[in-house]
């Protein structure tokens, strides 16, 4: 110990007692926090599939197309325009010359291959990290060629989770009613049709009113509100088989129906005697359960991911709001307080946060809170907005926008996505006029 | 007598997709059975004179009695007016007992899909309750809601939703 | 016109007749089931794990030909296109780079990987002389954790205060900290050189050679610089469910171009979490972006930044 003068004991102790606290931080590094960033599409490129055959290279080429229009839509992308490649693709196979598509400004490439023999269709994609010069992930699918938009949704999942750490939505379908006629005739069916809006098909005639379509968690299953003679009632509907039932015997009207996470009940309203309240019924044995009993409209409902909680439309305190419950009925508390009315509470897949509709002073919006009321944002604002649905994943949100209507009952109806940040909002195209869309789980 | 009956089947069945002779009033069917209301335009068309409307009908009930009620925003509450109509038509029913009626209960389109279906089933059941208790048996009125789902008045402005925010009484 | 009422009237009751008998009939063929696909991994980690030479090839000669999937072609049977739907619902699970072994047991996961990479090392530090940016490639990815000199002390670094919530402030002050710290610690090092064994630590002496410059700090001027340069490429994808847990330390060992030489991420027990794994990838992305370099750092205070440990903290950026 040569400090100078003497090393009184105190001195000696100081000493350790700051050598001690200073180890860890002996190599004297700089530390600096970041805490600010952007959040913006992030440069891809996306290069065409390679194929060996012109049938290979031509499916190729319609995967890839597929995969950057998600990635697009998602708004977590930007492509980068094929034209500015710089490396010829086929070569890509092997290994890419990362310093090509630095220059480009991509900070990821996707490459792929495809192969089409007979009734096999493979293909394979990598991701690279084009600063880190390193392969991120790749994987490789076979299946049926019909199967190929399919394999490019797959495809799109399996970069954007790498990129987000979340799990994909592509691989989804949307069931949603199609609308056509004047406002106050409107022809209503339901319809299905992939994410990106591909693969369009109608479920129902549109001899009789329907509404409100929502997909089961867990099975191709689709339960919505029919008029079928004149008695509206909550239906099941099998999509790969067509076959329908009504959902229980009720002595009034049922609506508003939702499949609990499980997907082996049914959560919907029941009004009798101009007064509706909350049941489930459990499917696979028919047993109903009653939820709510108050004179006030309580509708909406739906479950939390985890199944304890429920989440309901109530004007129990005077006027729309939103409340929540545990899953038996008990402990009701209202958690929407801002200016205006609440309604079409959903709980996120993910659980962090409820979707709604919210509406007063001539405007709707979609926005979401925490479940406990907290945190409440506003993600869209128009004439009308309503009915949110969730992507499987948490992140993005489906509603129907409905334009106001003139004398001859003209108006526009429309299906929309917007994201958390509600940066990303999007039409999403449909042969007609769109309302109630409902997300499917990943397809299994 | 035949022809009163393939008139009442007529203007109770008429379906909204049905391109009435005519039909261009704004005033279009209010949805499923209930386009009576508009078909009953239908049949004093076809019909060459007034006079001839059949007591009983739902024209009848239209024309001189008055089918429907209406209601403010988000309210289920009957009206002054409201429960006038209401008591002609409780006297109407006793004149006519063997008609039976549905209540069709509507709202605008200022309101979300499942809530509205629970108004208006609270507003049909509202007219329902009052007819019942002027006397009317219970067991000759039904009720359906239609929500927003089908407006008596086309546009975006607050008389259509005024108009929209209703109670109609249909003879089956 | 009585006619057309008779018409329209027998029209309506067919109408009817449909809607009470025929319900069933109002659909249109269901669409039909997509057929099921399989798949397996193409990874070049992979094969790696089997012939280790390849691995090296593969992260340093860019023009190595691999045969990736002549190899996974190996490891999978041609599948029959209708089979196994579990498959495709595996697949988030092998998606993490296949240097975790993807069908190994789950278990050891986490804390594997990490003594595995014997042949890594070889490539990690490799900084090739080269002034392009090319060596970051060794360091970047996830799997082949380089960690050259990453000696224990980072673990006893508790500098990181727990969660604050007034980020900004607290941040601020833990640096401030942080740097008094740096500097009475070199003032008591400058002592502590002097005389024989430090009672304590191996690293100390590294810290030496930095002390023995000249012991200065980055102006808080400086430090905004570096940050408000690094914001611009930092992107961080919006609409993570907890940004708290998303916090990524990254160690950056410079160049005296000031550009990056190496990077690591310091908690990288945890990048079997795909979250985590994401926000790395991100911060990484961040500091190897050309966009943002050289890093605006003061030439004269290299002995400062020559290593530097960078926070990227999203909790304020997300909402």
């Amino acid at each position: 110990m040569t400090l100078k003068g003497a090393p009184s004991p105190f001195a000696l102790l100081l000493l350790l007692v700051t050598a001690f606290v200073l180890v860890p931080d002996a190599r004297a590094q700089l530390r600096v926090d970041i805490t600010q960033g952007v959040s913006e599409p992030i440069p891809v490129a996306v290069a065409n599939f390679h194929g060996d055959d012109l049938g290979s290279q031509d499916m190729g080429a319609q995967i890839t197309a597929v995969i950057r229009s998600n990635l697009e839509r998602s708004g977590l992308f930007r492509s980068v325009d094929p034209a500015a490649f710089i490396q010829d693709i086929a070569a890509l196979n092997i290994r890419p010359r990362f310093a090509d598509w630095r220059v480009i400004g991509a900070q990821a490439l996707i490459s792929g291959k495809v192969t089409v023999t007979g009734s096999t269709l493979e293909a394979e994609f990598r991701l690279w990290d084009i600063f880190a010069e390193s392969q991120m992930t790749g994987l490789k699918y076979s299946t049926v060629p019909s199967n190929w938009r399919r394999i490019a949704h797959i495809i799109s999942d399996a970069i954007y989770k790498q990129i987000t750490g979340e799990n994909g939505y592509f691989d989804t379908r949307i069931v949603y009613v199609s609308e056509t006629g004047p406002q106050n005739r409107k022809q209503k069916r339901l319809a299905i049709m992939d994410q990106d809006g591909a693969n369009h098909q109608y479920l129902t005639d549109g001899s009789t009113l329907v509404l409100t379509p929502r997909f089961s968690p867990t099975t191709q299953e689709i339960t919505y509100l029919a008029y079928y003679n004149n008695k509206p009632r909550v239906y099941l509907l099998n999509i790969d088989t067509g076959q329908q039932e009504v959902v229980g015997d009720f002595p009034g009207m049922t609506f508003a129906p939702r499949f609990s996470p499980d997907g082996r009940s049914v959560i919907m309203s029941l009004a009798q005697a101009g007064n509706s309240d909350i049941y489930t019924m459990d499917l696979p044995t028919r047993r109903v359960r009653r939820l709510t009993n108050h004179p006030a409209i309580d509708t909406s409902a739906s479950f939390s991911p985890d199944g304890q909680f429920i989440t309901f439309n109530s004007d129990r305190g005077g006027s729309q709001q939103i409340y929540v419950m545990r899953a038996d009925g008990s402990d009701v508390r209202r958690i929407s307080f801002g200016d205006g009315r609440y309604a079409t509470p959903v709980w996120s897949p993910r659980g962090d946060l409820i979707a709604f509709t919210k509406f007063g002073g001539g405007v709707f919006h979609i926005g979401v809170m925490r479940p406990d009321g907290s945190g409440e944002r506003l993600l869209t604002q128009s004439f009308l907005d309503e009915a949110p649905t969730w992507a499987p994943n948490g992140r993005v949100l489906m509603f129907y926008r409905q334009t106001p209507s003139d004398s001859q009952g003209r108006g526009k109806a429309s299906i929309w996505s917007v994201d958390l940040t509600g940066r990303n909002l999007r039409e999403i195209g449909t042969p007609q006029d769109g309302s109630d869309p409902a997300w499917s789980p990943l397809i299994p | 007598m035949r022809f009163k009956l393939t008139t009442l089947i007529a203007a109770a069945f008429l379906v909204t997709a049905c391109e009435a002779p005519t039909d261009e009033t704004a005033t279009a069917g209010s949805g499923g059975a209930s386009s009576a209301s508009t078909s009953s335009t239908v049949t004093s068309t076809t019909q060459p004179a007034q006079p001839s409307i059949v007591p009983g009908t739902q024209e009848d009930l239209v024309v001189n009695i008055g089918d429907r009620v209406f209601f403010a925003f988000d309210k289920s509450n009957l009206t002054a007016e409201s429960r006038a109509t209401l008591e002609k038509q409780a006297a109407w029913l006793t004149q006519h007992p063997q008609v039976t009626v549905i209540i069709e209960g509507h709202a605008d389109e200022r309101g979300t899909r499942e809530y509205n279906i629970a108004l208006g089933d609270r507003r049909a059941t509202s007219a329902r309750d009052y007819l019942i208790s002027l006397g009317v048996d219970a067991g000759r009125i039904t009720t359906i809601s239609y929500g927003k789902e089908r407006p008596a008045v086309a546009g975006s402005n607050e008389e259509a939703w005024g108009q929209n925010r209703r109670a109609v009484s249909v003879v089956n | 016109m009585q006619h057309g009422l008779l018409f329209s009237s027998l029209l309506h009751i067919g109408v009817v007749a449909v809607a009470v008998i025929g319900m069933p009939s109002f659909f249109d063929p269901p669409p039909v089931a997509s057929p099921v696909m399989t798949f397996e991994v193409v990874s070049q980690e992979e094969i790696a794990q089997e012939e280790a030479p390849e691995a090296v090839s593969q992260t340093t000669k860019p023009q190595e030909p691999d045969e990736p999937i002549a190899e996974t072609k190996r490891n999978v049977p041609p599948p029959p296109p209708p089979p196994a739907p579990e498959q495709v619902a595996a697949l988030p699970e092998p998606t993490p780079e296949a240097v975790q072994e993807p069908e190994a047991i789950p278990l050891p996961k986490a804390p594997e990987p990490e003594p595995e990479p014997e042949p890594e090392p070889v490539v990690a530090p490799k900084p090739k002389p080269k002034a392009e940016p090319e060596p970051q490639r060794a360091v970047a990815p996830p799997p082949p954790r380089p960690a050259p000199p990453r000696p224990a002390p980072k673990k006893a670094e508790p500098k990181k205060d727990p969660p604050k919530t007034n980020q900004l402030a607290s941040l601020l002050d833990s640096l401030n900290k942080d740097r008094e710290q740096v500097q009475r610690g070199d003032e008591n090092r400058k002592g502590a050189a002097a005389q024989p064994p430090a009672p304590r630590l191996d690293s100390q002496p590294k810290a030496e050679k930095k002390t023995l410059d000249r012991p200065v700090k980055l102006s808080s001027g400086e430090m905004d610089a570096l940050r408000a340069q690094l914001r611009q490429c930092w992107n961080f994808p919006a609409g993570a469910k907890n940004p708290e847990d998303l916090i990524v330390e990254a160690r950056v060992v410079m160049r005296s171009d000031r550009t990056p030489a190496t990077v690591e991420i310091l908690d990288s027990g945890r990048l079997s979490d795909s979250f985590y794994r994401a926000a790395a990838d991100a911060a990484r992305r961040a500091l190897l972006n050309p966009a943002c370099h050289p890093f605006k750092l003061p030439p004269d205070k290299a002995s400062l930044w020559q290593t530097m440990i960078l926070t990227f903290d999203p909790r304020e950026m997300l909402q």
